[in-house]
């Protein structure tokens, strides 16, 4: 069975501590093959031994390596475009997470790339969730990058900062992978149905997304997708279950 | 359905959405969506996942949902919705 790292902990707060020694110290390095973060209320849908076999970098025969080896997963169900994360131009102009992000004008950032060229970079945001599965060379990019004044990470950072725009995990870890020549092409592939295109060896597997949620108090979405299916309704005699409350904008 | 986001924004005060109840019934939708993992966004869970799940394959997972003729919750009538809206906003 492989290492599967797996924290419940906010992505961007593990990267100023735990998650950059896990990266970067040769105690750690190379002992982990994949770090999923996940929150309190998730469950798993799969055994360890299967979730595992997914994820593994040994090839098995006709099997291949692991249908999700080497992939970046940063996107959860409730994302609007599935398996990949959602470039901000696709959401209608009118929509809040569109206009918080293009109030201050655009992210033209000027940086030092991983082999020491200046280079300057169009920023678009992508936007994800924080139930993120990564490869250990994503993370590692992602710490040391941290760790450079003058790296795109550390720029884009500073001017997010600098703006008082608010960015979370789920936007500026996709935006990241979105924008590095490599990585980008970690994002997994999806077909026409929005399941991911697993490769020869797995032509019967659908995946959609690696996260299921049904988060009805955000529907309609950006693009005016609504929920069909039907709720649960509970009983007045029920103490124990969440009644279904009114959205709150906050 | 042609949705007028703006429409919606402004008058999403007026449904009741969420959180949503994790049940037996939505085991349909986990194995179409090919999940590895699940999330539940209220306190609490239908305790007969936890029998089902984890499973070793997709197919083990009993393609169980709410048949659409069966009226369990009220359900929302999103066109009606939509013409209430516009009506509120006097177009």
């Amino acid at each position: 069975m492989i290492s599967i790292l797996i924290s419940n902990t906010c992505l961007l707060i593990l990267f100023r501590a735990g998650m950059t020694e896990f990266a970067i110290n040769p105690m750690f390095l190379n002992e982990w093959d994949v770090y999923i973060n996940l929150s309190a209320d998730t469950l798993p849908v799969y055994t360890p031994q299967v979730i595992s076999n997914m994820f593994d970098p040994r090839v098995d025969g006709k099997k291949g390596r692991g249908i999700l080896h080497g992939m970046n997963f940063v996107t959860a169900s409730s994302t609007q475009t599935g398996l990949v994360p959602t470039n901000i131009n696709m959401f209608p102009s009118v929509w809040h997470k569109r206009g918080h992000y293009e109030s201050r004008g655009s992210f033209n950032l000027n940086y030092t790339d991983d082999d020491g060229m200046q280079r300057t970079e169009d920023i678009v945001i992508h936007f994800g969730s924080q139930w993120m599965m990564l490869t250990p060379e994503f993370v590692k990019y992602i710490a040391l990058s941290l760790q450079r004044h003058d790296s795109l990470a550390s720029r884009f950072k500073e001017t997010l900062i600098a703006r008082e725009i608010m960015m979370s995990d789920e936007t500026f870890i996709p935006t990241l992978l979105a924008h590095h020549s490599r990585f980008k092409e970690t994002i997994p592939k999806i077909g026409d149905d929005g399941a991911l295109v697993p490769g020869p060896w797995f032509d019967s597997v659908v995946i959609k997304s690696v996260r299921y949620e049904r988060m009805d108090e955000n529907v309609p979405d950006a693009f005016g997708n609504v929920v069909h299916e039907q709720k649960y309704d509970v009983p007045d005699s029920v103490t124990d279950v969440d009644i279904p409350r009114k959205w709150v904008s906050t | 359905m042609a949705v007028d986001i703006d429409l919606f924004n402004t008058f999403s005060f007026l449904w009741c959405q969420g959180p949503y109840y994790l049940g037996v019934y939505d085991l349909a939708s986990i194995r179409e969506n090919g999940a590895l993992f699940i999330r539940k966004a209220s306190r609490s869970i239908d305790p007969n996942l936890f029998h089902i799940l984890p499973v070793q394959r997709s197919d083990d997972i009993p393609f169980i949902r709410w048949p659409s003729e069966i009226k369990i919750s009220e359900k929302i009538d999103w066109i009606k919705l939509l013409e209430y809206t516009r009506r509120m906003r006097g177009e």
